[in-house]
């Protein structure tokens, strides 16, 4: 099969393109020069705005798995890549006649603060969005289900990074609440301790998608790569993490540090006001960067995961160990690892 | 040992106002003004505020100077425990010349041991406080202690300390075997020595409060058998309010139940919980039975939680 996977050089695209060898993969790139070379991956120059023509007559399977994930950009900048770009793709998808499969890849935020079991369904009905991103990623959901393609939708849980190594490719949102509770810098955490918090491995995602595109089309359906009722509960990731930090940093290893709180929403608005009316140049970057992430915390709710099941999950214990240690021993990918970095080559 | 308690209140502040448009601050004056304050109560010597906070403690405690058995001298400045010499020599001899041995002279409490308490920052009267009652629990001898605070910036310093406008004044309470109006029914601290470096780490220092303040409540709380909502009143400090409401909803405690000062000082390092201790029970807020919860922060860095109990009984 010839596959288009675009997303390639984020966080998941190397891993995926990794397991859906012996396939064919072309993977759109902007830049050619710093892209990662991989075995059986063609690069191809281009972006969503700018889609490889010359290509069509062979694509077979388009996985798309690009997008703007800056949490806090505004809904019409987040649109423009996760709307429009999934438009054009669209366009370009129906003008390939080889066509069988579209994989639309997107997130379980899309379920903005809806609680509870929720199924592997379309969201018919715009939930409340906790950022605007999550808004953006709903909206492509909707056009992939309207545009009668071949088109299936995998949505992602929050990719913590490499369960090999631990390394992480584009530290995100998760990563950057990490690096402030590490240092110390967050004392509340608006949520419940019943919360799950629901981490997958790169490699976890990148084999629930590529089993997506093995198993028999069919059209609409919606997959969860998600650890469902494997995740850790909020209470528990923050106590692990203590542990963990506490063999790393004298703060938390002498206790004066101390695991954050878990609060409610009013709490946590009443410190964010707080803060704000502060000025405090720091606390505004670690509550601009836990407003883009935090906020899911306070929707508890346990993803179905059909698919997902059958694909090994790595305990979330290790999952979560290796990937606090590369980003402490990175100093948040700021640095170069005395271990070998998750990568294609 | 159960009815030790707080048994005379006395504080003291300067005469000067300053508003907050003519303070040296670090944030505009608008942006303090939203944390509740409107300006410092500013001194030129902790000494005449000490003085005057003690006479003041002694007189509602209805107590001689003489019937003082130990006085603590409690300031979180190192030029508070100084007094200068009337005979200077120049030499290291007049870094001998305590403010501690210099009031109880000056207040005449002849038969009292004196003994200084430093480096807790603004929460220095709490462990005066608690060394009180610890001496008076410990040594059945003893019957009265007298414990000071009283702090005031040097002439000119910037009065704003993360986020908080500072005012001096000074603080004294009689801690009694008998008679006391406010009975001791606990105490906890949770010192971090991590943080001691206050300039280097104050952000950290600002993530750090509001998780161990919790913590050092709940665990007196814990101690003491109690929950959250068998607190009838909370006593703030003067720092910023805003941050008195998020710390009663992580503790559980209804917000109803915070003490809401009816005037502003500013926050006064060590004398905070005094005065509007003092103030509340002039108001007529306190009955018989009352839990009355204290808390303190200082520099060090220290979290300190007080709990008293209104006594039914009045000093004779």
């Amino acid at each position: 099969m010839t596959i288009l996977l675009t997303g390639f050089t984020g966080n998941v695209g190397v891993e995926i393109a990794r397991q859906l060898a012996p396939n064919r993969v072309f993977a759109l790139v902007r830049d050619l020069k710093h892209a990662p070379r991989l075995d059986g991956v063609t690069l191809v120059k281009g972006n969503l705005e700018c889609l490889p023509a010359f290509i069509q007559g062979d694509v077979e399977a388009i996985i798309h798995c690009a997008a703007a994930v800056e949490f806090k950009r505004s809904l019409e900048e987040l649109r423009r890549t996760n709307v429009d770009g999934v438009a054009a793709l669209l366009d370009f998808a129906r003008s390939c006649p080889r066509l069988r499969r579209f994989i639309q890849v997107s997130t379980i935020c899309v379920c903005g603060d809806r609680t509870g079991p929720t199924p592997e369904a379309p969201l018919p009905e715009a939930p409340h969005f906790v950022n605007p991103y999550e808004q953006s990623k709903w909206e492509a959901e909707r056009l992939v289900l309207a545009a009668e393609l071949p088109a299936e939708i995998v949505r992602l849980a929050i990719v913590a990074g490499s369960e090999r190594d631990g390394s992480v490719r584009r530290p995100g949102a998760l990563h950057h609440a990490l690096y402030w509770l590490y240092k110390g810098l967050i004392p509340m955490i608006p949520g419940t301790a019943e919360s799950r918090v629901d981490l997958i491995s790169t490699e976890f995602a990148a084999t629930v998608l590529a089993a997506a595109l093995r198993s028999a089309p069919e059209p609409g359906r919606i997959v969860h790569a998600s650890a469902g009722t494997e995740s850790p509960k909020l209470g528990e990731l923050l106590d692990f993490l203590a542990g963990f930090f506490s063999q790393h940093h004298r703060g938390w290893a002498s206790g004066a540090v101390s695991r954050p709180d878990i609060v409610d929403r009013e709490t946590f608005t009443l410190f964010e006001k707080s803060v704000m009316q502060s000025g405090d140049l720091l606390f505004r970057r670690v509550c601009d960067d836990a407003q883009s992430f935090l906020p899911m915390l306070l929707y508890p709710r346990t993803m179905a995961t059909s698919l997902a099941k059958s694909v090994p999950l790595a305990d979330w214990r290790t999952l979560a160990r290796r990937v606090a240690s590369w980003l402490i021993e990175t100093d948040w990918n700021r640095k170069p690892t005395t271990t070998p970095a998750y990568d294609a080559a | 040992m159960k009815r030790i308690g707080l048994r005379g209140l006395g504080t003291a502040l300067p005469e000067q106002f300053t508003p907050l448009a003519e303070l040296p601050l670090l944030s505009s004056p608008d942006r303090l003004a939203a944390f509740g304050f409107g300006g410092a109560w500013i001194a030129e010597d902790p000494a005449s505020l000490a003085v005057r906070a003690a006479r003041n403690a002694l007189a509602d405690a209805r107590i001689a100077p003489s019937e003082v058995d130990v006085l603590f001298a409690a300031g979180a400045l190192p030029q508070a425990h100084q007094r200068a010499s009337e005979q200077p020599t120049g030499g290291v001899l007049d870094a001998f010349c305590y403010s501690a041995s210099w009031l109880q002279e000056e207040l005449g409490l002849d038969r009292a041991a004196v003994c200084g308490i430093a480096q807790q920052g603004c929460a220095g009267m709490f462990s005066a406080l608690r060394a009180a009652r610890g001496l008076l629990a410990a040594e059945p001898e003893l019957n009265h202690a007298l414990c000071v605070g009283a702090d005031v910036l040097p002439p000119g310093a910037c009065r704003e300390i993360l986020y908080n406008v500072i005012s001096d004044a000074a603080c004294a309470v009689v801690v009694s075997r008998e008679k006391a109006r406010h009975r001791w029914a606990g105490f906890h601290q949770i010192s971090k020595g991590y943080y001691w470096d206050v300039p280097a780490k104050q952000s950290e220092i600002i993530a750090a409060y509001f998780p161990t303040a919790r913590s050092v409540i709940m665990e007196l709380l814990r101690r003491e058998n109690l929950s959250a909502t068998d607190v009838d009143l909370v006593v703030p400090t003067g720092v910023n309010a805003t941050s008195w409401p998020i710390l009663m909803r992580l503790c559980g405690i209804p917000e109803e139940r915070l003490y809401r000062p009816r005037r502003s000082f500013g926050h006064t390092i060590a004398a905070d919980s005094f005065l509007l201790l003092e103030e509340a029970r002039a108001s007529g807020c306190l009955a018989p039975g009352m839990r009355l919860l204290l808390f303190a922060y200082g520099f060090g860095s220290s979290w300190c939680a007080l709990l008293l109990e209104v006594a039914e009984e009045e000093v004779a």
